[in-house]
């Protein structure tokens, strides 16, 4: 489900751009030639004067830099129509003319396996653009390769600040898995740790106060209303066709709530006794699976599950199926918000997720990375690329219906081939919304003004269009908001970080895929009571033989050099 | 005449020119690339790059992978399957078209049972996905208005394989029957006289005439098929599978594929087509062997 | 004897009825969504659609027919076509005729065969075909398409037993007259095997026309796509695993199953109208290439 994020994004990023305006005008002279000592040199092509100094330094003559592409029907539909195609668009057009930086594509891919499979193959016949994406796996073997470049520093010395405060939102180092040998090969694409993060627990308020219960605040409490909105006919319809907990097979994603809730971690790796452990075999995540499957056992789960994929359970959850799922704080705009298409009475609210001892577990954070720029080692201007950032930090304010997303629906964020996210931006949003309730203010800007007017149609008009955006990030508190949930867990400190921020490991790239297969059968096994929870010691065992143990070894050595 | 002869030889190498090159270029020149099986292939540096040797642990590799039982066995029920019924179904089929007497019937069925194989695993993927679909499928709203439970036949990875074997023998039988068809029509009409005579009624005429008359023809194509017995039709799984059927339908071909397009696993990629190649390689060899001493069946 | 006559009445319209359900098997589903494509899609999502068209609309496939994408795809799938087509056919008919040689008067032809055969039972593999093909700077041309699959080894084995099968008489006779091979196989071996040829042609044709693996290796860019590559990226359901940059909208547009049906038919409509006047002509070729006398 995490991929309905970038949904989210869409709807915000008209918002994204316009909060920079300000800043960008007096930009262009902070940058200090000095302030980094990278291993950046200058290429004789260009003049001494624009090199390292000016972010927008226009290419004269212009250069070509070739990208690859992914597109969907859905968008060429929508967006690439008229003649507008990923190389001929606003975007290209604004970086040909303010940057001399002509945007030419490699390959453009159909759908996101296509991409896969295509990016595999360039990788394979060492055939790679100037610029591209990768995950770590993928970086890890282009740096083997010694096909990409060195670009530490390449931020910090072109960077505006607007696009250089991405590094340094967070408290981890962002670098980290691109760094080999003293250098540094790739340009993280920084996201927000939040809004990919299981900490909501949405919940049915008129389920709630139909079965006559309170929101919980522990979790045998959530067993109580999973167990009474089963067996209770919360829907009134007198038929017993409701479930306790909405779950895809998806599933150790949809749960995370409801696994932090014991302190387990499935999938990641977490400090103990000063050894990192694989969460996904410790005592904590098999109590978990025993409690799922008796839920499972007494009908609180769809039986058919696994075999789901989320937008199946989005469509049960729109025919009134469900009233308790753990998410994310964007669920409200997909799918919650289809379940009240046909019957604008399921309240559906965020809470806090509780956890076993009664307090508020704590959830885990995002890598925060959504990808790695990596430049070809003979690319000449590998500073272009914070360029076109910089100008995408910059420009899109300007006119978001001609660079973000129009009007009639098109997309046209997607038309450059980088994007730079604020990160933590709904959060910023939703305390400007609560201060200007509060304080009776008007909006500073017109992003503030187009959310807050959002937010009013739903407080004062009730607008049902705006009902998942309200939930989001509206004014209000705990149990009203998602974000107030997310403020919580940053006020409080309660995030917790996967402990392994490096590159996979020789035995993870060998054989991580067979380790989690084998994880999602077996517990797809105890959860439906195929096995019983003894199978969950012979995972172990199968797990740490297949190569877990040496993983879990290699992590170890990786984490006592990292301290 | 010996300068003749040689010239008119030259003509005949001189028209076989153009497909020894192309076989060269597109077949053979490739097949060195099976060298990957025995390397930790680094994608990037690319073929003639200094990849570095690594023996056979591409194959030690796979054999710790517990999936790789997993994907042959699937591969083995599957093909196993479809060439029982894919034999079975047009023989039948064949021999009861045989006693339909209006000829203009018998050619309409033949031409509706050949339609099937002149669509593509991606057009009939699209109609079977849609006729298949649990909520919306025209199937499924069969089986609900007769209350049985839907089926999530494409989903639901206890139904994924029959699907896939009935639908493939549903695409082909029609055309596997056009050689059955034709040995039938080679029969002798006057063993069908003396059978009646011998007092045969239909049933008797079509396992003591008909089927006989056909047991040549099927020899040969069973014992050819026993080379096919890796192969479970990438085209079909492909365009019909995905994550959640992987555990019984995930196939060697499709297995080799995401192993080496989608993660990247290039060496052991290589590993798992070589060793299937060597198997099917072993397997036809001696198939065609039996089917030139058996059935005095040459291929060319 | 009381039996017997019953059967003679029963049997064939039993035998008949099964055999006429049996063959509309094939081509039900083909009618439902024939039906679905011209259906309007609200009538289409109730279930309401079957057999017959609801609420007749042309709307999808006015929708289709006015998207570029398919267009463009079709042209492809037309252009390779038109250069595979005679390509093929050339290659199967020069090759085949000096294999149909007896070894004793064209020793080599062993060798040849074997040679040919091999590449049928083992192959490199996808990538370093790729590979190959990238280095000859043939990605995103036509002739990624066309020429890695020129030389149909199965064709030409299919067509050399044919020519076996022609009277040896008639070569000779010509040989006698100072023909050489060329001229003999143009004169007389080609006009002699039509029927075999029209069925390479046939398999040829929907060969091309159904191929989309290649396409989606070797072509870049989706405009360079052929008709059923695209159709790929439109109608099947896409893998919810790796659905990673793209947001839901995605998910209405798989939903869209009137147009998806308009699609399917139209890429079918084109074989489906030819097969069945080539019928007599494929079932006589393939019989005779493949079985001998």
């Amino acid at each position: 489900m995490v991929n309905k994020v970038r949904k989210m994004i869409t709807i915000l990023s008209a918002a994204a751009v316009v909060s920079t305006i300000a800043a960008c005008a007096n930009n262009t002279q902070t940058s200090d030639p000095t302030a980094t000592a990278s291993a950046m040199a200058p290429t004789e092509s260009q003049s001494p004067e624009e090199v390292k100094v000016d972010p927008f330094g226009k290419y004269d003559p212009p250069i070509e830099i070739t990208f690859v592409g992914s597109i969907s029907d859905q968008f060429e539909k929508t967006t690439l129509t008229d003649g507008v195609t990923l190389e001929d668009n606003v975007w290209t057009k604004a970086f040909l003319e303010e940057l001399g930086i002509k945007v030419k594509y490699k390959w453009i891919a159909k759908s996101p396996e296509e991409y896969k499979q295509k990016l595999n193959l360039s990788l394979a016949s060492g055939d790679i653009p100037d610029v591209m994406t990768l995950d770590t796996a993928e970086l890890q073997s282009a740096i083997k390769a010694d096909i990409i470049q060195d670009v530490g520093g390449i931020i910090e010395q072109y960077g505006i600040d607007e696009v250089k405060q991405n590094y340094t939102t967070y408290n981890f180092d962002p670098y980290i898995a691109a760094k080999n040998d003293g250098k540094i090969y790739a340009v993280p694409q920084m996201w927000s740790v939040s809004d990919n993060a299981s900490g909501i627990l949405w919940i049915r308020q008129d389920w709630l106060e139909k079965v006559g219960m309170t929101p919980p605040k522990t979790m045998d409490d959530v067993y109580a209303i999973s167990k009474a909105f089963t067996h209770n006919d919360p829907d009134g319809n007198n038929k017993n066709d409701t479930f306790g907990l909405a779950i895809s097979k998806d599933y150790i994603q949809d749960l995370g709530g409801l696994f932090y809730g014991y302190n387990a971690y499935p999938g990641s790796w977490m400090e103990k006794d000063g050894q990192l452990v694989n969460g996904s075999i410790l005592p904590e995540t098999k109590g978990v699976l025993e409690n799922l499957a008796a839920m499972y056992k007494d009908g609180q789960i769809d039986p058919e599950f696994y075999v789901k994929p989320a937008d199946k359970i989005a469509q049960d959850i729109a025919s009134q199926k469900h009233g308790m799922m753990y998410g994310f704080m964007w669920n409200g705009i997909y799918p919650l918000q289809d379940s009240r298409r046909d019957n604008p009475g399921a309240d559906w609210r965020p809470y806090l997720i509780p956890a076993a001892d009664g307090s508020v577990a704590k959830p885990k954070a995002d890598s925060g990375i959504a990808g790695y720029y990596v430049v070809n080692k003979n690319f000449k201007h590998p500073e272009a690329l914070v360029k076109m950032m910089n100008l995408l930090k910059t420009l899109g304010p300007k006119d978001p219906n001609k660079y973000s997303n129009s009007a009639d629906g098109k997309e046209l964020w997607k038309l450059s081939p980088v994007s730079v996210p604020t990160l933590e931006e709904n959060l910023h949003y939703h305390k400007r919304m609560n201060e200007l309730v509060k304080s009776g203010e008007t909006p500073a800007n017109a992003v503030e003004q187009s959310v807050f007017d959002k937010v009013k149609q739903w407080t004062d008009k009730k607008d049902e269009t705006v009902w998942g955006f309200y939930r989001m990030l509206g004014n209000g508190g705990v149990g009203e908001i998602a974000q107030a949930a997310i403020e919580y867990y940053f006020d409080n400190d309660l995030w917790v970080y996967n402990a392994y921020r490096g590159a996979p490991t020789q035995t993870m790239s060998d054989k991580g895929s067979t380790l989690s297969t084998l994880e999602s059968e077996a517990f797809v096994k105890i959860i439906t009571g195929q096995k019983d929870i003894g199978e969950f010691d012979k995972f172990v065992t199968e797990w740490k033989k297949l190569g877990g143990d040496d993983i879990t070894r290699e992590v170890n050595d990786w984490y006592a050099n990292a301290k | 005449m010996n300068v003749i002869k040689k010239s008119k030889n030259l003509s005949l190498h001189l028209m076989l020119l153009p497909a020894m090159i192309l076989l060269i270029v597109f077949s053979y020149i490739p097949m060195a690339g099976i060298v990957i099986a025995f390397q930790d292939f680094i994608p990037a540096k690319g073929f003639l790059g200094n990849q570095e040797w690594v023996g056979l642990k591409n194959f030690e590799l796979i054999s710790t992978n517990p999936f790789v039982y997993r994907v042959l066995q699937n591969t083995l029920i599957i093909a196993f399957a479809k060439i029982l019924l894919g034999l079975a179904i047009p023989i039948a089929f064949a021999i009861f078209l045989n006693e339909i007497r209006s000829s203009a019937y018998k050619r309409t069925l033949q031409t509706l049972v050949y339609l099937p194989h002149f669509l593509s695993w991606v057009l009939l993927g699209g109609i079977l996905i849609d006729i298949l679909s649990p909520s919306t499928g025209i199937v499924n709203n069969l089986l609900k208005s007769l209350g049985f439970n839907p089926i999530f036949f494409l989903g639901d990875p206890k139904w994924f394989q029959p699907t896939v074997i009935i639908t493939d023998v549903w695409k082909e039988f029609g055309w596997s029957t056009i050689l059955y068809l034709a040995a039938i029509t080679a029969i002798n009409p006057s063993l069908y006289e003396s059978a009646k005579i011998d007092g045969a009624g239909r049933f008797r005429q079509m396992i003591s005439v008909t089927l006989p008359g056909m047991s040549m023809i099927i020899a040969m194509l069973a014992i050819l098929s026993i080379g096919n017995i890796l192969n479970a039709g990438f085209d079909q799984i492909f365009n019909l599978y995905h994550a959640g059927v992987y555990e019984t339908g995930d196939i060697i071909d499709t297995f080799v594929y995401r192993m080496g397009l989608i993660d990247a696993k290039f060496g052991p990629a290589a590993a798992v087509g070589l060793f299937k190649s060597i198997v099917s390689l072993i397997l036809i060899t001696v198939s065609y062997y039996c089917a030139y001493r058996f059935a005095d069946y040459r291929i060319f | 004897m009381r039996t017997w006559t019953n059967k003679k009445y029963i049997f064939p319209v039993i035998n008949g009825t099964i055999l006429g359900i049996l063959a509309l098997t094939c081509l039900a589903p083909l009618v439902h969504i024939f039906a679905i494509a011209f259906s309007d899609n609200n009538e289409v999502v109730k279930g309401a659609v079957t057999l017959w068209p609801k609420s007749f609309t042309l709307s999808s496939f006015t929708f289709v027919l006015e998207r570029q994408e398919f267009w463009q795809a079709f042209g492809v799938t037309l252009k390779r076509i038109a250069i595979g087509l005679p390509l093929n056919m050339l290659l199967t008919i020069i090759t085949a005729y000096p294999l149909s040689k007896e070894s004793l008067t064209f020793r080599p032809r062993t060798f040849y065969v074997w040679f040919m055969f091999f590449t049928m039972l083992f192959a490199g593999g996808l990538i370093p075909t790729y590979m190959l093909v990238r280095q000859l700077n043939m990605l995103d041309s036509i002739w990624a398409l066309v020429l890695p699959g020129a030389l149909q080894v199965y064709n030409v084995i299919l067509l050399l037993n044919f020519f076996r099968q022609l009277p040896k008489e008639i070569s000779e006779a010509a040989y006698m007259d100072g023909a050489g091979h060329w001229q003999t196989l143009w004169k007389i071996y080609v006009p002699t095997s039509m029927a075999a040829l029209a069925t390479l042609i046939l398999f040829t044709v929907v060969g091309h026309w159904n191929a989309w693996f290649d396409g989606m290796i070797y072509m870049n860019m989706p405009e360079k796509y052929p008709l059923q590559t695209f159709l790929r990226t439109v109608i099947t359901m896409p893998d919810f695993k790796y659905l990673k940059a793209d947001d839901w909208k995605n998910l209405q547009s798989i939903s869209d199953r009137t147009t998806r049906s308009a699609q399917i038919i139209i890429a079918s409509v084109p074989i489906l109208l030819v097969y069945p006047f080539l019928q007599k002509y494929f079932v006589k070729g393939i019989v005779l290439g493949s079985v001998k006398g």
